[in-house]
C-alpha cells in the first residue's frame, strides 16, 4: 500500500483523517492528528492480527468501531498492512468502503 | 459467559467469538474509551460486539449472508434493553479517554457481570433468557435489507424502549426510584409481545390488486417498523400503522412506492438530520 493513499483517501467525502500502517502495525503515514487515535489504530491492528480466535473465524478484513463522537474508525486490511479512516458517522460506510475499495484496487 | 445461542455445533465459532471478543474487551475498553459499538468483518462472518457496561459486552456473531446494517439496529436496541433490565445508565459515560476523540470524564458507572470474561467478585449474573446472548432479529433478518441509519442523538429524549423482539422478555420499564437490582428476580412475566403491525390491517377496503402489491412490500414493512423505532421508541407502532394507512391510502403500497412510506413517516421524526437518515435508510431497504 502506498503512503500517498492517505492524500487520496483525505479526498472522499466524510473522511477526517487516514492513516497507513505498516506490516509491523506501526503508523507510517497519517493525517489524523490526536496521536492517540494512531495509536488506537496500533492496538486495532494488534487485534486484528493476533487477536484470539481470529484464524477460526477467518482473517481480519475490516473492523469498525463506532464512536459516541459521531466518528465511525476503520481499519481496513490489505496485504498484511492496513488503512486507518476516521470518518464521519453521516456518511454510510458501505459508500465509504465502495470508494476506498477503489482506490485500494487503483495503488 | 452468561447466555449464548450458538449450536452446539458450531462451539469451535463460539470458542473463537468469545476469544476475540474477550481480546477486545480486554485491550481495546471499549466502554472506557466511550465506543458504541464494534464490528469486526472476516471476509464471511461478521463479528458485532458492543459494550454494555465496563466488563459487559453483547456478541453477535453475524452469518455471511446477513444483512449487518441492519443487525447493527437489532443489536442498539437489544444494548438498551440489556441496560434498561441491568439499571445501567442508558449511554455510560466514557472516562478520559487514551484514545479517540476527548472522552468526557466517567462517573462510576455500575460493574456488571462480565460476558466475555467472567471478572472475579462480578455480581450475579442477569436474567437468563433463551438465547439473550445474540438476539435473535426481527423477523426479516435472516435475510434483511440494509438500512445504514446512524443513530439517532440519545440526549433528545429519555430513550424509549424497543419493541419486544419475538421471543425476548420485554424491557422494564425505567424504574421510579431507586430499585433495587433486578438481576436475582426471576424473569418478569413476557407481556403480551405486540406484533408488528400487520400490513393489511388497515386497508379496509383493500382492493384485490392492492392486496397483491401488499405482498411485495410486506417482506419489508418489518425493517421500515424497527427503523422507526430506532428514532422514535414504541410509539413507532402506531405511528407506522397509521402512516402504512395513508400510504394505502395515497399509493399503490409496493417496494416501489415505499419512499412514499418513507416520508409520511418522517414527518414524525423531530429533526431534519434524523429524517434525511431515515429516508436514506428506507431507500436502501428499498434497494436491497
Amino acid at each position: 500500500m502506498n503512503k500517498s493513499i492517505v492524500d487520496d483517501v483525505m479526498k472522499i467525502r466524510g473522511v477526517r483523517g487516514a492513516a497507513v500502517l505498516g506490516q509491523s502495525g506501526e503508523v507510517v503515514n497519517s493525517s489524523i492528528g490526536p496521536k492517540e487515535l494512531n495509536e488506537f489504530f496500533e492496538l486495532l491492528f494488534k487485534v486484528a492480527v493476533g487477536g484470539k480466535g481470529a484464524s477460526a473465524l477467518g482473517e481480519v478484513k475490516r473492523m469498525i468501531v463506532r464512536t459516541d463522537k459521531d466518528e465511525d474508525l476503520s481499519l481496513l486490511m490489505k496485504d498484511k498492512q492496513a488503512l486507518a479512516i476516521v470518518s464521519e458517522r453521516s456518511r454510510p460506510q458501505m459508500e465509504l468502503f465502495a470508494e476506498v475499495s477503489e482506490l485500494l484496487g487503483r495503488g | 459467559m452468561l447466555a449464548t445461542s450458538f449450536p452446539e455445533k458450531d462451539a469451535v465459532a463460539q470458542a473463537a467469538s468469545l476469544g476475540f471478543v474477550r481480546g477486545i474487551s480486554d485491550g481495546l475498553e471499549l466502554v472506557d474509551r466511550g465506543f458504541e459499538e464494534m464490528l469486526v468483518d472476516f471476509g464471511g462472518r461478521s463479528l458485532l460486539v458492543a459494550p454494555i457496561a465496563k466488563d459487559f459486552v453483547l456478541a453477535m456473531l453475524a452469518a455471511s449472508d446477513a444483512n449487518t446494517q441492519l443487525l447493527r439496529v437489532v443489536m442498539g436496541s437489544s444494548v438498551r434493553q440489556l441496560r434498561r433490565m441491568h439499571e445501567i445508565a442508558e449511554k455510560p459515560e466514557p472516562a478520559p479517554a487514551p484514545a479517540a476523540a476527548a472522552a468526557p470524564a466517567a462517573p462510576a458507572k455500575p460493574e456488571q457481570a462480565a460476558a466475555p470474561k467472567p471478572a472475579p467478585g462480578a455480581p450475579p449474573p442477569p436474567p437468563q433468557r433463551p438465547q439473550q446472548g445474540a438476539p435473535p432479529p426481527p423477523p426479516q433478518a435472516a435475510k434483511p435489507a440494509p438500512t445504514g441509519r446512524p443513530q439517532p442523538p440519545q440526549q433528545a429524549r429519555p430513550a424509549p424502549p424497543p419493541p419486544p423482539i419475538k421471543g425476548q422478555q420485554p424491557p422494564k420499564p425505567p424504574p421510579p426510584a431507586q430499585a433495587p437490582p433486578q438481576q436475582a428476580k426471576p424473569p418478569q412475566a413476557p407481556a403480551k409481545p405486540e406484533p408488528a403491525p400487520a400490513p393489511a390491517a388497515a386497508a379496509p377496503a383493500a382492493p384485490a390488486a392492492a392486496k397483491a402489491a401488499d405482498k411485495d412490500a410486506e417482506p419489508v414493512l418489518p425493517q421500515v417498523l424497527a427503523l422507526l423505532t430506532e428514532y422514535i421508541g414504541p410509539v413507532a407502532r402506531v405511528s407506522f400503522k397509521r402512516g402504512v394507512t395513508r400510504w394505502r391510502e395515497s399509493s399503490t403500497p409496493t417496494v416501489g412506492t415505499l419512499g412514499e412510506l418513507a416520508k409520511i413517516l418522517a414527518a414524525d421524526l423531530s429533526t431534519d438530520s434524523e429524517k434525511k437518515a431515515f429516508l436514506d435508510a428506507v431507500e436502501r431497504l428499498r434497494g436491497n
